[in-house]
């Protein structure tokens, strides 16, 4: 179906955005880190980026694993359960 | 399948947009906190997708714990068709009675309005039961449709997509199971009575020569034997049931004819609603004159070779013993020949109907081709007594000009019933499908209405 091939496209042009950006934010986090800016609240702003864009490497590689542990568990609940109790 | 496939892609790009949102090196908590959002959103679309046979597996199952059988749903939803069809009936003729009576303005300002009304009922029902049935087939697909707008990103469509899921499953469940609720509000007796509709009829019984029984008794009973109505004919075989406070069922019934201390028993069915004559014969009885009568049992075939008011020769043919009764009075003389020889009765019985005094001679004929003639002398010609008539329209149903208002609230049950129960069963599914759809996912109450009621 075109919509579904459209989305798988769309599905991995976000997927390599997201890495790209992922090491832009991470240099970028790092960069401001190390500024000599004596502002505390640009330097936490820094290392939020920095974890955020870990947190993000972590997950974006983690995204197979994940819905492949749903399909998994899905079949697993399909086994037919015990009959229902009659009255 | 395909719908199953793109509402799954949907959903792994809900969750990689998450992520995409996590990597922009922007600051701004606003935007940031889409990204864990839209990622758990992305994570739970994909286990509801994977879940689309336990959803259709689960609908079964609680369907048979709680009983559901679509056999009985449609058996019930033909038989509530029939008592407004019968109800319907019963309205019609009598509004065709009183048009002929020249009381034509009541048809039209009283009974039109209620004959109105139950159609507007039997709508409302045939539709109802049309859109459970409709939504209870439907519901795979709607699942499925529900599932994709369900997974689109950013929550743009999860309210629509949650409550269409909750409505296809809670109505699959539900809709069947409105005939409990229904009989346990809307169940009323006043109801019931004209199941056997109603209709307005001249009746004639003849004996198996055409002529007409004297002086019979007419009984209608339903099909589980509870007596509806009983007249008395004249002397010519005449019952006129065509005026409004008597008539007769509309329906499939059984008829008694009862005669001097014997009955004969059959089942009528009406063919046609409206005015109509009711023809039935005995077809082994002869009637000489107004309470005497020959019947005979057992015999192959019988001819008439003559007939007069006192006597009748027939020609008789049985492989085995047959009966021949003779029914006269009490005063009379009764003789009987067997190929000119004279007959002595078997048996012989003497008793009290509708206070006339009857004798009736019982007659072995031996098996063969006999020539038999049956004599019944006498003068006397009394009238039976008056019996206690029941009227059906009157009695049974309780209907007549002068108290037509009461026609109303039959109608009105069948409207509380019809109407007004399933209406309430239906807001009840509809809140739990708002139940289930918030736990699904947000809901929308106003995509749960419309589904249900703008259909």
């Amino acid at each position: 179906m075109n919509v579904i091939s459209f989305i798988q496209s769309l599905i991995i042009t976000v997927t390599l955005i997201a890495w790209i950006l992922f090491l832009l934010s991470w240099a970028i986090g790092w960069a401001i880190r190390g500024s000599p800016i004596p502002f505390m609240r640009i330097k936490r702003t820094g290392e939020r980026m920095v974890e955020d864009a870990v947190w993000a490497a972590f997950w974006l590689a983690m995204g197979t694993t994940v819905f492949a542990i749903i399909a998994y568990i899905a079949t697993v609940l399909y086994q037919p359960l015990p009959e229902p109790p009659t009255i | 399948m395909q719908l199953l496939m793109l509402a799954f892609y949907l959903s792994v790009l809900t969750y990689y947009t998450g992520v995409l949102i996590y990597t922009i090196p922007l600051p701004f908590y606003g935007l940031k906190k889409w990204a864990p959002q839209l990622m758990v959103d992305g994570v739970f679309s994909a286990i509801l997708v994977f879940s689309y046979t336990i959803l259709l597996w689960l609908i079964n199952y609680i369907g048979y714990i709680l009983g559901v059988d679509w056999g009985s749903f449609n058996k019930w939803f033909t038989e509530q068709l029939l008592s407004i069809a019968s109800l319907l009936v019963t309205l019609r003729t009598l509004g065709l009675g009183l048009s002929s009576v020249g009381l034509g303005f009541l048809t039209n300002s009283f009974i039109s309005p209620l004959i109105s009304s139950l159609t507007y009922l039997m709508i409302f029902i045939s539709t109802y039961y049309i859109l459970s049935v409709a939504i209870a087939s439907l519901a795979p697909i709607l699942i499925s449709i529900g599932l994709v707008l369900h997974s689109i990103p950013f929550r743009l469509a999860r309210g629509g997509g949650a409550t269409l899921i909750a409505v296809a499953m809670v109505f699959s469940i539900g809709a069947p199971l409105t005939p409990f609720f229904v009989e346990t509000i809307g169940s009323y007796e006043l109801v019931n009575r004209f199941s056997y509709g109603y209709l307005l009829a001249d009746i004639f019984v003849y004996d198996s020569i055409g002529n007409a029984i004297p002086y019979y008794v007419y009984e209608i009973y339903s099909l589980d034997n509870a007596l509806l109505a009983r007249y008395a004919s004249d002397q010519y075989g005449y019952v006129n049931a065509t005026s409004i406070d008597k008539g007769v069922p509309s329906s499939k019934h059984i008829v008694r004819i009862s005669m001097a201390g014997y009955f004969y028993e059959t089942i009528v069915t009406p063919s046609s609603p409206l005015l109509r004559n009711i023809t039935l014969t005995c077809l082994n009885a002869i009637s000489l004159r107004s309470l005497r009568m020959v019947s005979v049992f057992n015999m192959n075939t019988f001819t008439v070779n003559s007939i007069s008011s006192n006597y009748v020769i027939m020609t008789t043919y049985s492989s085995t013993d047959s009966t021949l009764v003779a029914i006269g009075l009490s005063s009379d003389a009764i003789v009987a020949y067997v190929d000119d020889e004279p007959l002595v009765p078997s048996r012989t019985y003497s008793y009290t109907w509708r206070n006339v005094d009857f004798r009736t001679y019982e007659y072995v004929i031996p098996n063969g081709s006999h020539t038999v003639f049956i004599g019944i002398y006498g003068s006397e010609q009394p009238t039976p007594s008056n019996i206690d008539e029941i009227y059906y329209a009157r009695d049974t149903l309780g209907v007549s000009i002068g108290n037509l208002e009461f026609l109303v609230q039959p109608v009105s049950a069948l409207v509380l019933k019809l109407f007004i129960a399933p209406v309430v069963y239906v807001s009840i599914l509809v809140s739990t499908s708002v139940g289930l759809a918030k736990l699904l996912g947000g809901s929308s109450i106003r995509v749960a209405r419309i589904l249900v009621t703008g259909i």
